[in-house]
């Protein structure tokens, strides 16, 4: 099996060197990274100096904004070279070798999960919201890379071909939307974002902030959501290739 | 080696049935060939066979196995070559073989001596997508015996083909068989049925009409008769004489010692008239 996988990583490594937009979805998470530690203090204090308004409400808008953006990249990066191998047919093939469909999209979506594991960690780290205890730190982190296969398995499954998945990369983008739900709209409302997972993570991190009696509801919450997802997804995609 | 028992199988959200009540067997170190016309159902019970398609009724078994309870080695004893090559476009010949290579945890074949037997030597380093159809077709037959399979599954193995690569194909399958391995071969391709195989299945909407040898049909569906061509004062002439007692026959006899022969041949029909007769449909 680690053979397998081995040699499945070798060929992506070879696919993203050869092509310029999976080659910075790679680099993406890093860029994001160094963007937000860099230049995201300078801006809002840029901002407040300048126009005198306190940006630091926004600071934890903008840290989800850029935290959701790491599974968002590597997901489309997932999902693309899922997208590839369902056009050029490669997922059939699959299914007759001792790999399977089942190890093939297992591999698929482990890859960007941990992709998104390491690079949340990276950004949770270095960054002043993550002083929380380590369980809770490491479980919003678990949480937020389940976005990446949720991702991957989206594009793979609702696109037949790479420009329907341009098109719902772009539809993607929506989900950065939750933080801005829960931070600008009034609390009655807020619950239509409910049907994002990025609403449940949002919340978990809300409660982890500043209210972790509700710690653990959102947390089992935001497990069932993604889990319900992934599962429709999967099931869906599996139809289409079988 | 395989056995098929009362075979049916619906696509989901289909009304009727795509494979409807097929049995059949294919003997060990056999070729067979299932032959029919576009959307006959050929590729679906290929499917089936292969482990791709589940939710069929019947029985299906692969030596004493029913296909329902295969475990995931039993993909290493099989090689499917797909009609379209599916393989990763921006690798090369070699990348693509030993991509394909490493997903199985056997002794895996010389990829370097399977391409010179197929005549892509020259290409190792040549990108997928570069190839011309046939040697994509090439590459695709040399990945299904990458592995050494006992069951080669061929999908219209000289698609695309010209005529001097389709003899060199047809002579690879031939060599494999004298390897020992058992092939099913599903082609609408009537003359490389005959060529290859030892037996055929005629399926046509989803059932098996016959299943014999093509020398079997050519002779049954045939006429017993020889045509003569022959010159008669420079007019090209032809007469028909029953097989039946032909060396006692005085006018085939003086016709052969007097008269300037130009052709002779046995009229058994070809497969592909055998197959009209039979179903009714016309190979497309």
């Amino acid at each position: 099996m680690i053979k397998k996988v081995a040699s499945l990583a070798h060929s992506d490594l070879k696919n993203i060197r050869t092509d310029p937009m999976l080659l910075l979805a790679f680099i993406g998470p890093l860029i994001l990274i160094v963007v937000y530690h860099t230049g995201i203090p300078v801006g809002l204090s840029m901002l407040t100096s300048q126009f005198n308004v306190d940006m630091r409400l926004y600071e934890k808008l903008s840290f989800l904004v850029f935290l959701f953006m790491l599974p968002l990249i590597t997901g489309m990066l997932g999902g693309f070279l899922m997208l590839e191998e369902k056009e050029s047919q490669l997922i059939t093939y699959y299914s007759i070798t001792p790999l399977g469909h089942k190890g093939y999209v297992l591999f698929r979506l482990t890859v960007p999960f941990l992709i998104t594991f390491i690079s949340v960690l990276l950004f949770m780290k270095f960054s002043h919201f993550s002083s929380m205890p380590i369980i809770w730190f490491v479980f919003t982190a678990i949480i937020t890379s389940m976005l990446a296969p949720l991702i991957s398995l989206g594009l793979a499954s609702f696109a037949t071909t790479r420009v329907d998945g341009f098109a719902l990369s772009k539809m993607s983008s929506l989900l950065i939307v939750s933080p801005f739900i829960i931070f600008l709209v009034p609390s009655g409302m807020q619950w239509i974002g409910g049907v994002l997972p990025t609403f449940w993570i949002t919340k978990l991190f809300q409660s982890a902030w500043s209210n972790p009696s509700e710690f653990i509801v959102h947390l089992v919450v935001s497990i069932c959501v993604h889990l319900i997802v992934l599962l429709f997804l999967y099931r869906r995609f599996s139809r289409q290739i079988a | 080696m395989i056995t098929v028992n009362n075979l049916e199988f619906t696509y989901p959200k289909s009304t009727s049935q795509t494979i409807r009540g097929i049995t059949f067997s294919i003997h060990p170190g056999e070729i067979f060939g299932f032959l029919g016309p576009s959307g006959a159902g050929k590729s679906t019970l290929q499917n089936i066979l292969i482990g791709m398609l589940k939710g069929y009724r019947g029985d299906v078994y692969i030596g004493e196995q029913e296909l329902r309870t295969i475990h995931r080695d039993f993909f290493k004893n099989i090689g499917v070559a797909f009609e379209f090559p599916n393989f990763y476009s921006k690798f090369t010949v070699l990348e693509n073989l030993h991509f394909f290579g490493s997903l199985y945890s056997k002794q895996l074949k010389d990829p370097f001596s399977l391409l010179a037997m197929v005549g892509l030597e020259d290409h190792l380093h040549t990108r997928f997508s570069y190839l011309s159809k046939g040697m994509k077709m090439r590459l695709n037959f040399c990945r299904a015996l990458l592995h050494d399979p006992s069951i080669l599954f061929l999908d219209e193995p000289t698609s695309g083909l010209d005529p001097r690569n389709k003899e060199v194909m047809k002579e690879m399958i031939r060599k494999q068989q004298e390897e020992g391995k058992t092939i099913i071969l599903t082609t609408h391709d009537m003359q490389v049925a005959d060529d290859l195989c030892n037996r055929v299945a005629f399926i046509v909407d989803g059932q098996i009409k016959l299943i014999d040898t093509p020398r079997n049909l050519k002779l049954q569906y045939g006429k017993r008769i020889v045509r003569i061509e022959y010159r008669d004062n420079a007019t090209l002439t032809n007469w028909d004489f029953d097989l039946q007692r032909i060396g006692s026959d005085p006018a085939f006899l003086n016709l052969i010692q007097k008269k300037e022969i130009e052709t002779i041949h046995s009229q058994e029909t070809t497969l592909g008239k055998v197959f009209i007769d039979v179903t009714g449909t016309a190979l497309i």
